[in-house]
């Protein structure tokens, strides 16, 4: 066939990426090429543009993800398949007498096998997390799209698109966060896994290792937990309960929200019934019965505080390794000594129960809410800083946000020890100088109470006397606000700032006057420690933690000594000075301590010390409003800081010391 | 073009086997048949040649295609390692998937010049060329 030049107005038009039929004869060749008309022409080059490049592009875009799924799938042979079937046996814990609190780093499981899991727990969870999980290979395109699609009408994240094996390729590599490079390393390690266990085993590993919430891991621990059986004698609505608290434990665990738990369900229920695993009958029964949880308050505040420890311990164990020479990443076989008196810590526990019950009782005659009522308490050793107590919510499986050592608050009154410090180190004053007890406007500390019509008078006390020129100790002592106020603002805010910056507060104090009377927020924890100046002669002690020994396998002791001991905040006189303030005597009993209120009566405090410890108690709302009016410290957190220091017999021993601190 | 398209092919064979071979037997890598894939491309671009004796324009499509798949697939094996800044210019790995990239890339560009040069200034260069050899694609 000849070929012959096109005419000028008949441009050719690459004809390698051509449309004609195979075998025929081109188009371009011959006479046909003059015949072909300009519009023809025009109309071929546009389907050209409108369908090949678009094609073209699509295939570049396949190629180039598929390269990028290549390098994680490369990434991904790195991984140790075997680490999922292995659970950490995890570090043994020890409280301070040597009685055993559990095993940090395991979550306490009850491990199961396939014949432990009912097919209507299969069905449940197939249903409500991965719809297609015994078709899939480890990922899911179909259900990425169904539930972008979902997503996209409801205009919220409704649906996840993680398969169950994605889920454990992530709780076993530990693959946090949510960006493309975690997705596509989850996705590649999920082949892999695929590839490795069959689809039950993958079930019974998955099973093993997820939360349940309120501190249950695993099916086993969860379906004791929760319902006080066995996996095998969960009902259905029991088994679609626990499948929908899933995406969500902490929030949708029935001990935390009994509401969300049982919609969680009910839409699970609804899910298998579209899978067709249950009929329209047994839906609406379902629908219609309620799921009782197994709740023994003693029980869950038992174990409760022993989550709370170990889940703690564990972090703090964890951190502690992570910077040594050669860091150790897991916690198997290690033993684990703290300072903690897990009696007493249960002990407080129920005593901060029991007395919140009390306040709720005022609050509600008060007209207050009592729903959200909350307490934390810590006790720490003076000389190392030692937990002995740590208590950082009221119930744990209810909330598991630690008030002890998370939550900053404005400390009121508490400050007020730490003021009347800075006072006496500068020299200028003394326990017995005189200050002006005298309507003070709040507003001019930046402060607002509820007294006055424009909140500018603080409620003394119930009976807001003032006592006109008083000493600084007794201003101290019965925690006037106007005299420290106006102490404050004379001795300055700064040379307060570095004392309590040297006492070990670490929460930055704002630059204003307010922060003088305890407006800037601090934490218990933070503040217990700065406390300890004050039996300590000036010198906080070390920072606080639980951990007194840690020793590996064979025995050898792996812990770093405790830091160096800090510098002195204050000197020694000042500090027996303020002691002697927060001391009195009473019924032959002597005390020492501070209360702390806040202006607007959102927090009640309570500080106290002896001479081997020193302990902080917190009472208020997690949501920032007040307890209710003329809720003060001393009525409301030191009778439970009492009551908690009560429970510690005189036959409970000492921390002992440790051995990296033996000569 | 065909002559070029069956070295382009062969190449990537090569590439593939030691990939196979060469890398995963010397512990660099895992011997998967993902560290084949350039011999899949390269076995590609072979059928499409051979194709293209029948159906001309049908096998150097399937050989323009399976360089764009090589091509960009081996951009995109090295995006992430670029960005991570991972990338190990001595392993023979990266080099091979370099390798991979670089012969398909340059397939496609040559291929991609040879279809836009106008026809005409084909034709008085090479007449005696295109009325010898007519079914044959530029270049």
């Amino acid at each position: 066939m000849e070929e012959k030049p096109a005419e000028p107005e008949v441009r050719e038009e690459a004809a390698v990426l051509a449309d004609q039929p195979d075998g025929a004869p081109s188009s371009l060749g011959g006479s046909q090429i003059k015949k072909r008309p300009l519009w023809l022409w025009a109309v071929v080059v546009f389907l050209k543009v409108i369908f090949l490049t678009p094609f073209y592009l699509l295939i570049a875009l396949v190629a180039f993800g598929g390269g990028v799924g290549w390098h994680y799938f490369e990434a991904s042979a790195a991984l140790d398949l075997s680490e999922v079937e292995r659970l950490e046996v995890g570090a043994l814990v020890r409280d301070l007498h040597g009685r055993e609190i559990g095993r940090a780093g395991t979550m306490s499981r009850l491990l199961i096998t396939r014949e432990d899991i009912p097919p209507h727990f299969v069905d449940a969870l197939i249903a409500a997390e991965d719809q297609r999980f015994f078709l899939h290979p480890g990922f899911d395109p179909v259900g990425s799209v169904r539930a972008a699609w979902a997503n996209y009408r409801a205009e919220a994240i409704r649906e996840g698109a993680s398969t169950l094996t994605q889920q454990l390729a992530r709780d076993v590599y530990k693959l946090e966060g949510k960006d493309a490079d975690r997705k596509l390393s989850e996705i590649a390690a999920a082949v892999r896994i695929e590839d490795r266990y069959t689809k039950d085993e993958i079930l019974v590993h998955y099973l093993n290792r997820i939360y349940f919430g309120s501190g249950f891991y695993g099916l086993g621990s969860a379906a004791r937990g929760f319902f006080g059986k066995t996996p095998q004698q969960l009902t259905i609505d029991e088994a679609a309960m626990l499948c929908g608290l899933i995406p969500s434990p902490s929030r949708y665990s029935p001990l935390v929200s009994e509401e969300l738990a049982r919609e969680n369900r009910d839409q699970t229920l609804r899910r298998m019934r579209q899978a067709g695993k249950l009929t329209s009958t047994q839906l609406d029964t379902l629908l219609a019965t309620g799921t009782i949880v197994a709740k023994s308050r003693e029980h869950l505040i038992d174990r409760g505080q022993v989550n709370y420890l170990l889940a703690r311990v564990e972090r703090e164990l964890r951190a502690s390794l992570e910077t040594r020479p050669v860091p150790i990443t897991s916690l198997d076989g290690l033993v684990v000594e703290t300072s903690i008196d897990l009696a007493l810590q249960q002990r407080a526990a129920k005593a901060i129960d029991r007395h919140l019950k009390e306040v709720a009782k005022k609050a509600a005659a008060a007209g207050a809410p009592t729903d959200d009522l909350e307490a934390a308490f810590v006790m720490m050793e003076n000389r190392t800083g030692r937990l002995v107590v740590s208590v950082g919510s009221r119930d744990f499986y209810k909330s598991e946000y630690d008030r002890a050592i998370e939550m900053t608050r404005p400390p009121g009154s508490a400050f007020f020890p730490f003021v009347y410090a800075a006072a006496f180190e500068t020299g200028a004053f003394k326990p017995d100088s005189p200050v002006f007890d005298a309507p003070f406007d709040n507003r001019e500390m930046g402060l607002g109470s509820i007294g006055g019509i424009l909140g500018e008078w603080s409620t003394e006390n119930p009976a807001n006397r003032w006592d006109g020129h008083i000493a600084a100790s007794d201003a101290l002592r019965y925690s006037k606000n106007s005299p420290t106020a106006r102490l404050g603002l004379q001795v300055g805010l700064g040379p307060v700032r570095e004392l309590v910056a040297a006492a070990g507060i670490q929460s930055p104090l704002e630059d204003a006057p307010g922060s003088l009377l305890g407006n800037s927020e601090v934490t218990l924890t933070e503040l217990t420690l700065a406390y300890t100046v004050f039996p300590n002669g000036g010198t906080h002690a070390h920072s606080p933690g639980m951990i007194r020994e840690v020793r590996d396998a064979s025995g050898k002791l792996i812990s770093p000594p405790l830091e160096l001991k800090p510098d002195p905040a204050m000197s020694g006189a000042t500090a027996s000075a303020v002691s002697a303030c927060l001391t009195a005597t009473s019924g032959g009993v002597t005390q020492s301590g501070k209360s702390g209120t806040t202006p607007a009566f959102t927090d009640a405090w309570y500080f106290g010390f002896d001479d081997e410890y020193t302990w902080g108690t917190w009472v208020g709302r997690d949501s920032f409003t007040p307890l209710f009016p003329l809720a003060f410290g001393s009525e409301f957190a030191k009778p439970l800081a009492a009551a908690i220091v009560a429970e510690r017999t005189s036959t409970s021993p000492a921390v002992p010391v440790a051995a990296s601190e033996k000569p | 073009m065909r002559i070029f398209t069956l070295i382009c092919s062969l190449l990537l064979i090569a590439l593939g086997a030691a990939g196979h071979y060469g890398w995963g037997v010397e512990g660099e890598g895992p011997r998967t048949l993902v560290s084949a894939i350039p011999g899949g491309f390269g076995l590609l671009m072979l059928i499409g040649l051979i194709v293209s004796f029948l159906l001309r324009r049908t096998g150097m499509q399937i050989a323009l295609l399976a360089a764009l798949g090589g091509g960009f697939s081996g951009l995109g094996r090295l995006t992430p390692s670029y960005l991570e800044e991972t990338l190990d210019w001595q392993s023979h790995p990266m080099n091979l998937i370099v390798a991979m990239a670089a012969i398909c890339l340059l397939y496609l560009v040559v291929t991609l010049v040879c279809a836009v040069l106008p026809k005409r200034s084909r034709k008085k260069s090479q007449p005696a060329a295109a009325e010898e050899e007519p079914e044959s694609i530029p270049c």
